[in-house]
């Protein structure tokens, strides 16, 4: 079911109106727990087991983590995120596993090859994950606070922490210990509308007039369609790429953390104007925060961080952003595009270690590093496009080669159009500091009123969202 | 906050539709791109409720280079990237169909864009676009104003540069491109494709599904004319063709239905193997044209 259909709606208002009845407040979690199966089951009902099985191996581990026997909690722990990367690598990771290793006439390759992805399944996968090293680790909380005694109250929040549906199919990755605290009974008169109505409107304008129109400009960026493109066509399609899917996915977001607060849930932001970084660094501070910051807590850290020496620190800088980069998709492709993103981080993180010159920081200079770190992440999101790694060097031979090709005005013209919300977004959020700012926000309703008016009369053919195929 | 949001959206609303009903001058339409090509296309048929159009083509993406202003009291609803199934479903839902149904015989192997037709004729939008001009496609304010920038920008180039040069530089430029390398390779594309014999479970559904439509539309008196888009001349008796031209013949026997048959002398080129270039739509036109009096003098 797409955030952006009418199906949507319907189901929404019915499942607000259910939450909110007077009646309704003890049973507000199976309630959207129901809404949620159902959200989910919309497409492909049979997938429904495969989460439930998901979540069953995250309510035993983590619940026997806190009430097993003291020396067996490791192995629960252990078990339980075993058990998650290995469904995750089963259904996500065959595709590839049998290209890569079995010839096209084998019969497990061919089998291998059959495995649907579940829609989802990295999303609630992570989400798994945090729980059973949250409660093994009690770092955050106590965890006879959050894992009750009850077994069958226990299985329930589970369930509505991985199923809970604004956020279950494309996240953010909500981690256990910012979600279980949150989970009390909630009032109508508790929501935050301001709030809502600004991050839906955000989202579904980023995603239906900008990401939804950009597509069908961005599309010529398929083999061999783009060989026809001069230099300056390509290069536009590129930096509308990049603003297509900053756009879907923001987008997306906003409109899942707009969902949740209607339910009363506050989750953090996933994206925080990416695209102003002045390094790699920065910019997966910025950009899908909820992953990067998975990242870095489950993984990152685990592998021993920063605190094990300077090499170590560029290798497991290295293999995070390797296994980040196959998180988002089961081909190698997405291996090199988070290769190149730990490779990045890894020099940059050199250059700051070894070059000691210090260089006066003018506003000249920031502004270059802004354009040199969008550039760079601009030209690796062309894997994203491209899955076919001939194909990018086939799309980068043209951007040398096509300098004397006819330029298409009429994808330039679009593109630089719908891509200007974009800009202006990054732009409004660098004026934030600045006194003007204040004056602004006095007439900020005529921006969203804009933005209503524009979804309503300027929205582009209804388009999946680029993170589903994650 | 929240009121002052919705009642500029509001106000902002209630503007812009006003302006395009009353003020918006005659050219304040525009197309982006041939999804929404397609779609205004779509709209504009199912919005028409004049009682002009006698004939209606409908078909793929080869059809849609009929050069239909030529021809009188016809419609197009040929869809590029989509099938005839797309054209069939919105037919049917026109309370009154037209006299003559051509129906192009390429492309009856791809099934309907359910999407492409859910968002025509889903009642929660099909009413309010009937109703309300500013919700129609081809009114969106950023296509107008990407419009009107094209419009500048091409009198800026032509005052730069004198129309013979102009055309001589786009001609290098064009060279530049090596079109001929990817003619060649979409050709050979469809070749391959070609030269397999379809699916039998999936030609029989096509053809199950068009003739249930045929027997709908027969019963509502419309004449049928099924015709086929000249392709490439290498492709044209490959086994895809070969086998779609059969079948045809079989389901709807050319003793009960009319076929318009590919005119024998015609030059087919095309620009990528199955599309006909500019000379070729027009040539071609002209013949359909003729062939479209003779059946309409018949009935």
């Amino acid at each position: 079911m797409l955030f952006n259909s009418f199906i949507f709606v319907g189901f929404l208002i019915i499942t607000f109106v259910l939450y909110y009845l007077p009646y309704s407040s003890r049973i507000q979690i199976p309630i959207l727990i129901i809404s949620s199966l159902i959200f989910y089951a919309y497409n492909k009902p049979i997938l429904v087991f495969l989460l439930l099985f998901s979540v069953s191996v995250n309510i035993v581990s983590s619940y026997y983590v806190v009430y097993g026997i003291d020396k067996y909690k490791k192995s629960f722990a252990i078990a339980g995120v075993a058990l998650n990367l290995s469904i995750l690598a089963f259904f996500k990771y065959s595709p590839l596993f049998s290209r890569t290793f079995f010839n096209e006439n084998s019969s497990i390759g061919e089998f291998l090859l059959t495995i649907p992805l579940p829609i989802g399944i990295s999303f609630f996968t992570f989400q798994g994950i945090s729980l059973v090293i949250d409660v093994y680790q009690e770092k955050y909380f106590n965890n006879k606070d959050i894992v009750p005694k009850s077994f069958i109250k226990h299985s329930k929040q589970v369930l509505f922490f991985k199923g809970f549906f604004p956020q279950l199919i494309s996240g953010p990755i909500v981690k256990a210990h910012d979600f279980f605290p949150q989970i009390k009974v909630k009032y109508f008169n508790e929501i935050q509308w301001e709030s809502f109505l600004k991050s839906i409107i955000t989202g579904y304008f980023l995603k239906m007039v900008v990401a939804d129109n950009l597509k069908d400009f961005t599309f010529w960026i398929t083999f061999p369609y783009f060989q026809n493109h001069s230099t300056l066509t390509l290069i536009v399609m590129l930096f509308g790429y990049s603003c297509q899917i900053f756009a879907d996915f923001a987008g997306y977001s906003l409109i899942a953390i707009g969902l949740a607060k209607l339910f009363g849930y506050n989750f953090k932001d996933n994206f925080n104007f990416p695209y102003i970084s002045t390094s790699f660094k920065e910019f997966w501070k910025r950009w899908h925060i909820s992953l990067s910051s998975f990242l870095m807590e489950y993984l990152y850290f685990p592998l021993g961080g920063n605190r094990k020496g300077k090499f170590r620190t560029y290798i497991n800088l290295m293999i995070v952003m390797f296994l980040g980069g196959l998180w988002h998709g089961a081909a190698w492709s997405y291996a090199i595009w988070g290769s190149f993103h730990g490779f990045a981080l890894a020099i940059e993180r050199f250059a700051k270690d070894k070059i000691k010159i210090k260089i006066r920081p003018s506003r000249i200079f920031k502004i270059c590093k802004v354009f040199l770190i969008f550039g760079f992440v601009t030209l690796a999101w062309l894997l994203f496009k491209l899955p076919d790694f001939h194909h990018v060097i086939e799309y980068f031979k043209c951007i040398f080669n096509n300098l004397r090709a006819k330029n298409d005005f009429k994808i330039i013209i679009y593109i630089m159009l719908y891509s200007s919300p974009v800009l202006l977004y990054h732009l409004i959020y660098l004026l934030k500091e600045k006194p003007v700012y204040n004056k602004f926000r006095r007439f900020e309703y005529l921006l969203y009123g804009m933005m209503i008016f524009l979804i309503i009369v300027n929205s582009g053919s209804s388009g999946a969202f680029i993170y589903f195929q994650f | 906050m929240i009121k002052k949001t919705i009642l500029t959206a509001f106000l902002l609303f209630i503007l812009y539709t006003i302006f395009v009903i009353q003020f918006a001058p005659k050219w304040w339409n525009a197309s982006q791109h041939q999804w929404q090509s397609n779609v205004i296309k779509a709209q504009n048929f199912l919005y028409d409720d004049s009682d002009t159009i006698q004939n209606v083509i409908i078909g793929s993406s080869l059809s849609s280079r009929l050069v239909t202003d030529s021809l009188p009291h016809t419609s197009n609803l040929s869809f590029g990237g989509q099938c005839i199934f797309d054209g069939l479903k919105i037919l049917s839902h026109k309370s009154k169909l037209p006299k003559n149904i051509f129906i192009e015989m390429n492309y009856v192997l791809r099934p309907e864009s359910k999407e492409f037709t859910n968002s025509l004729l889903s009642p929660i939008l099909y009413y309010p676009r009937k109703l309300i001009l500013s919700l129609r496609e081809d009114k969106q304010p950023i296509a107008v104003l990407g419009y009107i920038q094209m419009v500048a920008l091409d009198k800026v180039k032509s005052a730069l540069f004198p129309i013979q040069e102009y055309r001589k530089k786009d001609k290098v430029e064009t060279k530049s491109n090596d079109s001929s390398t990817l003619f060649s390779k979409m050709l050979s594309l469809q070749i391959k494709e070609y030269s397999q014999q379809p699916d039998q479970k999936i030609l029989d559904k096509s053809f199950n599904t068009l003739r249930d439509y045929i027997l709908k539309m027969e019963n509502e008196s419309a004449n049928i004319v099924f015709f086929e888009m000249p392709v490439n001349n290498k492709l044209e008796d490959l086994p895809k063709a070969k086998v779609i031209r059969e079948t045809f013949y079989k389901y709807f026997p050319a003793s009960k239905y009319k076929y318009i048959s590919l005119p024998g002398s015609f030059k087919r080129e095309t620009t990528d193997g199955l599309h006909l270039n500019e000379d070729e739509a027009m040539e071609y036109t002209t013949y359909f044209k003729s062939e479209i009096k003779i059946t309409s003098a018949n009935k």
